[in-house]
């Protein structure tokens, strides 16, 4: 027993106690709280100092019921839990807490798929379900589905995902646009059904998402007001035919006409997916060794990169993208896709193997967390405008901090017809201090300048959120305060999560 | 007889794979640019203390997902199988 409290707000003997308590709900063996086992439980990937978001233990339930005590126990100690999925989102956070010594609450134990209807497309799964398992799953009984997951697809599961609003590649892009029903466990225990989940004999709780009267199932996303133990999603007919495609840009300028004339074909439907609009540096993690390229010290110079990209027939920009449908229809879209990408200054290869966009596992992106060696990652994600010089004027900025610092300007934005998700990576060396720093430095300073334009963001992670809540201003940052106070008035679920406190 | 038997156990197949092989290792340990192909044998301690913490690019693997029984298994069908490609 240590004889000092992980949690600033309680002492050393109540602490102890919430844990022996919890332990007495879920077995001790699904307590975590050695702190060996806990530093490798938790290993941090974000630049952020790691006491100040360490974890004070992890517990497993197996059930709601179990959610329910654990929240019970939560309360009467005051020792908040941190509600976490399969505990990946790798680069927003992982297993790491907003407040130093909040408890994990880890629901993989919670693991069951409840229903996959073939006929209406959806199922109904717990917050330990994988990706991995509704595949296997689907795999089994010969559906005709497919999934759409985000880049570590076989190691995360879609109520995680969904919940942080992530995203993935095929026509089913958007995971919370495509989810249907929650279930949810608050603070006091109460368990709500959104949507239709709250009528007795519904059929229709992943079929309808609205429901009747207010619409909830948005404030439990990237949100800290409850703890979601079910989750409908909705799941893609395959379709009869598809083609992926790569189209590339030579030059950096040519980002301006690459958004403006994919915009069109997203906003008509064209183009059957949000693709990735990624640089020349993003696609060489999947296709070169840095230290092939640059042994220097700094951000790698732009000419290697370009050059490297060239030497394998990439560009500066490189937009992969799918078309997907009756065959018929795949054809004709091919034909205009492929003509006005042309017209636009684009070499376009049909046919390229992306698993991630026909809806295949696979980790082949992960080769990106390699790029320079100390697994160090944290996503600095703006939303832009589906406009070109808007485009512009965000790499712009970006690549000019992120140069500064050292560090490698990478991005790939994921594109609809009116907004783009400018997802850039800061791949860093975890195990160097002061590379770790000037990231978590470099951090700051794309908030800062981003935020001086006017530019807000799709998610932020653990050490950040305080800062970009207050980008998104104050009346929303009272509003969710106001909420929290009224379903959580003693702040124990995931304090600090998306820069909402009491 | 024994001698016969013996050979017939030398000549077996590896077991089939434990589930996390396909489910997570597979995936960057095997035909693939990700991770090294894992051609054991491997002392599970050591085996045990990598999937335990992660490193670089590789994520931990949590108690919760895996247990110490299924790592020693994975550790013993590793050095049971043929070197990897």
């Amino acid at each position: 027993m240590s004889s000092k409290s992980p949690l600033a707000h309680v002492d050393a003997a109540t602490f102890q106690q919430a844990l022996k308590a919890f332990a007495m709900i879920v077995g001790s063996e699904h307590l975590i709280d050695d702190p060996a086992d806990l530093a490798n439980f938790s290993r941090p990937l974000m630049p952020v100092d790691e006491q100040s978001h360490a974890p004070g233990a992890v517990v497993s339930p197996a059930s709601v019921e179990e959610v329910r005590a654990l929240l019970r126990v939560a309360a009467e100690h005051r020792v908040p839990l941190w509600p976490v999925s399969t505990g990946r989102n790798f680069g927003y956070g992982s297993t790491r807490v907003a407040v130093a010594g909040t408890v994990l609450l880890e629901l993989r134990r919670m693991d069951r798929i409840l229903d996959i209807d073939p006929v209406l497309c959806t199922a109904l799964v717990e917050p330990g379900v994988t990706y991995q398992m509704l595949a296997d799953r689907i795999a089994a009984e010969k559906l005709p589905l497919w999934l759409d997951f985000p880049a570590p697809g076989p190691l995360v599961g879609p109520t995680g995902n969904t919940l942080e609003r992530g995203g993935g590649t095929t026509p089913y892009f958007d995971h919370f646009g495509h989810s249907c029903g929650f279930e949810v466990v608050l603070a006091d225990g109460t368990v709500l059904r959104t949507g239709m989940g709250g009528v007795r004999g519904t059929k229709a709780w992943q079929a309808y998402r609205y429901g009747f009267g207010p619409t909830l199932d948005g404030i439990f996303t990237q949100s800290n007001f409850g703890v979601v133990t079910k989750m409908g999603l909705w799941l893609m007919p395959a379709p009869e035919a598809h083609r992926t495609f790569l189209a590339a840009w030579p030059n950096d300028a040519d980002l301006v006409r690459a958004v403006d004339a994919i915009r069109p074909l997203r906003l008509d439907g064209t183009i059957g997916n949000n693709g990735t609009i990624a640089n020349d540096i993003l696609v060489l993690t999947g296709v070169a060794k840095r230290s092939n390229l640059f042994d220097g010290t700094g951000a790698i110079p732009a000419n290697i990169a370009r050059k490297a990209a060239a030497a394998k027939g990439l560009g500066a920009w490189n937009y992969l993208y799918s078309i997907y449908g009756r065959a018929d229809r795949v054809t004709a879209d091919t034909a205009v896709v492929t003509g006005a990408l042309e017209a636009a200054g684009a070499t376009v290869m049909p046919d390229i193997p992306d698993p991630m966009q026909i809806g295949k596992l696979s980790l082949e992106t992960f080769t990106l967390f390699d790029w320079r060696g100390g697994g160090g990652l944290a996503w600095f994600s703006p939303v832009c405008t589906s406009r070109g010089d808007e485009a512009a004027a965000q790499m712009a900025v970006a690549r000019t901090i992120m140069e500064a610092h050292g560090i490698d300007f990478m991005t790939g934005a994921t594109m609809d017809g009116r907004e783009m998700l400018n997802v850039m990576p800061l791949v860093f060396d975890r195990g160097d201090p002061a590379v770790t720093e000037q990231a978590d430095r470099c951090m700051r300073a794309l908030y800062d300048a981003f935020a001086a334009k006017g530019w807000g963001f799709y998610r932020a992670g653990i050490g950040y959120m305080d800062r970009v809540a207050e980008i998104h201003g104050e009346a929303q940052r009272a509003v969710n305060r106001r909420l929290k106070r009224a379903l959580d008035p003693l702040g124990i679920i995931a304090p600090g999560k998306s820069g909402i406190a009491l | 007889m024994i001698a016969a038997l013996l050979l017939a156990a030398a000549a077996a197949p590896p077991s089939a794979p434990p589930p996390i092989w396909h489910a997570a290792c597979a995936y960057c340990h095997e035909n693939s640019k990700v991770g090294p192909p894992l051609n054991g044998p491997y002392d599970p301690a050591a085996l045990r203390a990598i999937i335990r913490s992660g490193v670089d690019a590789m994520p931990p693997f949590h108690p919760s997902e895996l247990s110490d029984e299924e790592i020693d298994a994975l550790a013993q069908w590793l050095a049971a199988r043929p070197a990897a490609r």
